[in-house]
């Protein structure tokens, strides 16, 4: 294993020297290396059966049109959850039970995937890949007042973890005072500056009778240095909980710099309206507040930051058998001008995957998984928040539960 | 298709000679009913006990014949005093004298022994069939495994029936681990376990085919596609039956091995049957295993999962388990030919070494169980009616199951302690206690309304109720005290007609209905809290039918033919779920299927020196709505529930060929292949495409395999007595992809490779197959073996077993 660890280095070095090389030749004035060749997206999808679906990795020269399939093609991995970082694909298994380890995956010389690593880690499903692209953080949520949450640090360059923390999550606070008998569930982490933020939803986590209040119609985010030392939890009663399990973050940093907060609404409250609040310098803006929920007649099903001050938004009918008869909606929120606008070019019935819509971004396009009417195949959607339209763009066939997006340079 | 196993070849049965014919006047006390008339009883069996049926008896002076029935029995009535002579005839055995006396007031009731003749009893004789050879000889498809010729092996009866065509047993690890047993394509509750004729699915964990030694079985019958209704449960594609020695002699059959990775098996089997009618039944086995054989995995070497390719022996994979069965009763009364009542007491203890595959490893995650099952047995034949055959039994398991995850540790494969303080058990947190209260109640009338026409009613009724119970101080008590309950009937006519002796056809329909009630989600939220479970509530009825024809082309030319609606109904889980990761579908449908078998069977034999079989087989299924496991992921879960899902045909065929030279040497060679391939054209709704793996093989499934066996025996090694034989036995089972095939890249697939699986053994046998000694290596070539990915099967092992068999009249 030593061996290995030493030859991933060297290949890793190496890669590093040919991209110093190609460098060095496009700024001496050569020809310029064919772009497509050495560069791959990667998509992390299922295949889309009834039963005995696998996870798979799928390679696609270009997002924004062609097609692929999962008939005879993709890379059998354990694991479902995919994030591409410094030109690596590592994919995480869901759950403690399920098979398998954490694998990582580069191209190879032949252009194809290559599993260059693993190593094992159990039931991690909060994510935070560093923008330095050196580490990534797999999160263990807590899932008792007992349970403390774990934080394993992967080392992107050493196909291992190479650091783990324990966090308390009794971190729910009202009016600045602690709640016992409840823990947060972190949602989500957030890289910040040199701050994490984690959005809570409240969890009780007590015996006996069920405080009356569930605190899942306040916002909180917990705030937390570089290394997850807990700094302060920020709440605010204005709008529910922030973010969902499994990408939706909740949060995004728009151009001014200041981090825009958002929450899905998905709570049974008379405050439960998808809403956007402000965060600034640590602590909930108290002269911010938007409604969208009441411009849209829709709730916020996800979201990601897009551009400038735009979030992307997929909308969908409060009430469940409309949400299923009408799939979603997507929609542009521009949040510091608080304007709301439909996409137009969606002309189909988009389905509620009712997992999530990791929404990636790439040479200032951006694409969102999304399924039309059939099961059975997916599309990545080009989402062009400057013009508020959307197109079809790579068809995947037999391909469903898309989880991740990513590019892999050799 | 029959098949008979010559892991040994030694038929040590007849080895048991016994110098004398003998004849055992029993006395029977009391005067008889009929002043100066008297009775003649008597009961045919081979040396061994075994009864023969159909034997011709003539009874001197004056001639009087008669032949014995399918028990042995024979009878003559209104005798005077006086001196007798009796012979008894049955093909296959030599023929049988004897000169009595009938004295004043004393009915008499012989038992008759006959001895082989030299040629092969169960080779070449038509009429004079043992059960065995009755067995194998049905019109349905079926094979029989003669277990007594297993008896020295360490087999148990999951092993033992990975020999026959059409099975293949996975196993996830070794001794009493979780195994899935695959016939013909199906597996799970569509192929259904019976003994004697009994169902097993409560008899509880302690009680399992893969813990059951062989020695507790005299044979076991696989009906494939076809179910006679005499086995009366719900089987989509099949049945095994295991037919015990139920002690209609007196014996004892004890045995202990010893074998590697620290194994102790000993089972106990005796029967004692007292002159005055008495019964008593013993039957007692005992596993124990550290199962600390040799994997290659790769292992997390540290708490940050960094993982490096190890072998190591396995840690953590104890299991143990104890079973006692005893009987009590009477046999030969007036009112009941049998009635024994009986209890099983049994428990197993298991250490869970890892989950789904050796990625997931554990230190400390257990499991352990009880079984208490009292059960009743009575038989009486010519009921009113001569020919009319009632047949009742019972039982009730008041046992528990527990499964117990409370470790706050993290293990690696080398036994290391890599996290010392997680706290959410090794793979899910619990402590919870299943105590299964199941009952089963059959009852079966047959009615030979003469040689050619006979009936079969049989009625079996199920009873379930399942409490859980989460013995952890955290636990909810909301479910507590809330159990799911399930009441299932299957009710079976069959009618025979025997046309001629050269064959017989017999038609059957069977009635399927139930009741079911749990406690479970009742509104159709993610994450349901108190007010949205509710007790629910599901029936149905619905009929199966088939039928099974054989004809005898010549003596040694049997060709068979049959078919069945198969209906397997959804259990209580499948309907209502756990309330743990399954959601309940109340609409589920049952699973149904046509099964068509079409057999040949041929075997020569050449000077009473070569004989030889052939039994080939095509089987054709037609599988609809099978219930399979549906997935689908929301927000905050991933949920499960059971749906009919998937139409599955299946065109297959078996081939046996099997040599024997005299009784010395023995081989065999037999192949499956089936191929199972799915016939669901939209599994994403009706606005779907078509699925891409419409047309597609199943995954997950062995579909071509085979084994060999050959044995060789010297007589008398020794000088004078005993015999030594030289065994070896083959399993071949071609690579499979755990996943769909057409899917993916196939290079990286994840496989179960080819596996080959070779066994030798040598067993020495003396005093008359009083004393028996067994070597035996499993896995002698010490391959890497899978039956699923990843998941390592036993490395190369040594046993020796002795055993003591001391049979009586």
């Amino acid at each position: 294993m030593r061996i290995n660890r030493l030859l991933i280095q060297l290949a890793t070095f190496s890669l590093l020297g040919l991209g110093a090389c190609s460098k060095d030749n496009v700024n001496g004035g050569g020809t310029p290396p064919d772009d497509s060749s050495s560069k791959k997206y990667v998509i992390a999808g299922m295949s889309a059966t009834a039963e005995e679906s696998k996870q798979y990795l799928f390679l696609a020269d270009r997002l924004d049109e062609g097609e692929i399939t999962v008939k005879g093609n993709g890379y059998e991995t354990a694991g479902g959850t995919m994030y591409a970082l410094n030109n690596k694909a590592v994919t995480f298994k869901y759950n403690r039970g399920d098979p398998g380890n954490a694998e990582v995956f580069q191209l190879g010389t032949d252009n194809l995937l290559k599993k260059t690593g693993a190593f094992n880690i159990k039931s991690v499903n909060v994510f935070l890949p560093f923008k330095a692209q050196d580490h990534l953080i797999a999160y263990n949520i807590g899932r008792s007042l007992t349970t403390p949450g774990t934080a394993y640090w992967v080392n992107i360059a050493d196909n291992r973890v190479d650091r783990t923390l324990e966090v308390d999550q009794k971190l729910i606070y009202v009016d600045g005072k602690h709640i016992e008998n409840y823990f947060g569930w972190p949602y989500a982490m957030f890289e910040f500056g040199d701050k994490i933020y984690a959005p809570l939803s409240p969890a009780y986590g007590g015996t006996g009778t069920q405080d009356k209040a569930d605190y899942k119609d306040h916002a909180f985010v917990a705030i937390f240095d570089k290394n997850l030392k807990f700094e302060k939890t920020i709440e605010d009663k204005r709008m529910p909980f922030i973010g969902q399990y499994y990408n939706t973050i909740g949060l995004g940093q728009v151009s001014t710099g200041d981090i825009y907060a958002f929450s899905n609404g998905d709570v049974e409250s008379s405050n439960n309206h998808s809403a956007f609040l402000k965060i600034k310098n640590d602590a909930f803006d108290k002269d911010y507040y938007w409604d969208v929920e009441a411009v849209a007649n829709m709730r916020i099903r996800a979201g990601f930051f897009i551009k400038d001050n735009k979030f992307v938004l997929v909308m969908v009918p409060r009430d469940t058998k409309q949400a299923e008869a009408s799939g979603v909606k997507l929609a542009i929120a521009d949040v510091v001008k608080k304007e709301f606008k439909w996409i137009s070019g969606v002309d189909t019935k988009i389905t509620d995957p009712g997992y999530g819509f990791p929404l990636f971004t790439t040479d200032g396009k951006s694409y969102l998984p999304m399924q039309e009417g059939q099961s059975s195949i997916s599309y990545l959607y080009v989402i062009d928040a400057d013009n508020y339209t959307a197109k079809r763009g790579l068809k995947l066939t037999g391909i469903k539960d898309i989880t991740g997006v990513g590019m892999l340079k050799k | 298709m029959e098949k008979t196993i010559h892991k040994n070849s030694i038929a040590y049965l007849r080895h048991i000679h016994f110098a004398f014919f003998t004849i055992i006047l029993l006395c029977t006390s009391g005067h008889t009913l009929f002043g100066q008339s008297f009775r003649l009883g008597g009961t045919i069996t081979n040396t061994t006990g075994e009864r023969i049926p159909n034997a011709s008896v003539f009874l001197g002076p004056g001639r009087q014949s008669q032949h014995a029935d399918n028990e042995g029995k024979f009878y003559f009535s209104h005798l005077k005093s006086g001196n007798y002579t009796l012979k008894v005839t049955a093909l296959g055995y030599k023929t049988y004298h004897v000169a009595f006396k009938i004295d004043e007031g004393q009915d008499q009731n012989l038992r008759v022994q006959l001895e082989a003749a030299d040629n092969s009893l169960d080779e070449v004789n038509v009429s004079g069939k043992s059960e065995l050879q009755q067995a194998r000889e049905q019109a349905y498809q079926v094979s029989v495994i003669d277990a007594k010729k297993l008896h020295n092996t360490t087999l148990n009866i999951a092993t033992a029936l990975n020999n026959v065509p059409g099975i293949r047993v996975r196993e996830s690890g070794g001794l009493g681990s979780n195994m899935e047993f695959m016939l013909n394509g199906f597996s799970g509750n569509q192929v259904k376990f019976f003994i004697d004729g009994i169902p097993m699915e409560n008899m509880g964990n302690a009680f399992r085919i893969n813990n059951i030694p062989i020695n507790l079985a005299e044979r076991i019958e696989v009906y494939k596609g076809v179910v006679p209704v005499e086995l009366g449960s719900d089987a989509l594609g099949g049945a095994i039956n295991i037919v015990t020695n139920s002690g209609k002699t007196s014996y004892v059959d004890a045995s202990y091995s010893y074998g590697s990775f620290n194994t102790h098996k000993t089972s106990v089997n005796a029967a004692i049957n007292t002159k005055k009618g008495f019964q008593f039944l013993v039957n007692a086995f005992q596993n124990y295993s550290k199962n600390n054989y040799w994997v290659e995995t790769e292992s997390t070497i540290d708490a940050s999962g960094q993982l490096e390719m190890v072998r190591t022996r396995r840690f953590h994979d104890r299991y143990r388990n104890e079973m006692l069965t005893l009987g009590a009763g009477v046999r030969n009364k007036k009112w009941a030919d049998q009635f024994l009542i009986g209890i099983d007491l049994g428990e197993y203890a298991k250490d869970l070494q890892n989950g789904a595959t050796m990625e997931d490893v554990y230190g400390e995650r257990e499991s352990k169980g009880l079984t208490i099952l009292p059960s009743m047995k009575y038989l009486k034949r010519n009921l009113g009616l001569k020919g009319l055959d009632l047949n009742l039994s019972g039982n009730f398991n008041l046992g528990h199951d527990q499964t117990i995850d409370t470790a706050s540790r993290r293990y690696n494969w080398l036994g290391q302690v890599i996290n010392p303080k997680t706290s959410q058990g090794e793979r899910d947190r619990m402590n919870s206690r299943y105590r299964n209260n199941d009952g089963v109640f059959t009852a079966n009338l047959s009615y030979r309304i003469n040689p050619q026409h006979s009936l079969v009613l049989n009625n079996s009724y199920t009873i379930f109720r399942r409490v859980s119970k989460n013995l952890l101080n955290d636990a909810d008590p909301f479910f507590d005290k809330r159990p799911s309950s399930l009441q299932k009937n299957v009710l079976g006519l069959s009618y025979r007609f025997d046309y001629s002796k050269k064959g017989n056809v017999s038609a059957f329909g069977k009635l399927y209905s139930q009741h079911s009630k749990a406690f479970g989600v009742v509104n159709n939220v993610d994450n349901p809290s108190h007010q949205d479970y509710g007790w629910m509530q599901n029936n149905f009825a619905t009929q199966g039918y088939g039928f099974a024809t054989t004809y005898f082309i010549q003596p040694k030319l049997q060709i068979r033919g049959s078919y069945e609606r198969g209906i397997r109904v959804p259990t209580s889980n499948e309907i209502f779920g756990n309330m743990d990761a399954l959601d309940g579908n109340i609409s589920l449908k049952p699973e149904n299927s046509d099964n068509l078998n079409l057999g040949l069977i041929y075997s020569p034999s050449f000077n009473d020196i070569h004989f030889l079989t052939f039994d080939v087989a095509a089987l054709y299924r037609y599988s609809r709505d099978f219930i399979r496991m549906e997935i689908k992921r929301n927000m905050n879960s991933r949920r499960a529930r059971m749906v009919n899902l998937r139409d599955v045909n299946n065109k297959g065929a078996e081939a046996t060929i099997r040599y024997r030279y005299k009784n010395t040497f023995n081989i065999g060679v037999n192949i499956s292949y089936q191929n199972l391939i799915n016939q669901t054209k939209y599994e994403g709704g009706q606005e779907d495409m078509v699925s891409i793996v419409y047309k597609d093989r199943l995954p997950n499934m062995p579909y071509f395999f085979g084994n060999l066996d050959a044995s060789y025996t010297l007589n008398k090694p020794f000088g004078t007595d005993g015999s030594l034989t030289f065994g070896y036995q083959l399993y071949y089972t071609h690579e499979y992809y755990e996943g769909w095939p057409s899917i993916g890249t196939a290079s990286t697939k994840m496989t179960i490779p080819t596996q080959w699986n070779h066994n030798a053994n040598m067993i020495y046998s003396f005093k008359g197959g009083k004393y028996n000694l067994t070597l035996e290596c499993m896995n002698l070539t010490d391959e890497l073996l899978y039956d699923h990915f990843k998941l390592q099967k036993p490395s190369r092992s040594f046993n020796a077993k002795f055993r003591y068999f001391l049979f009586k009249m």
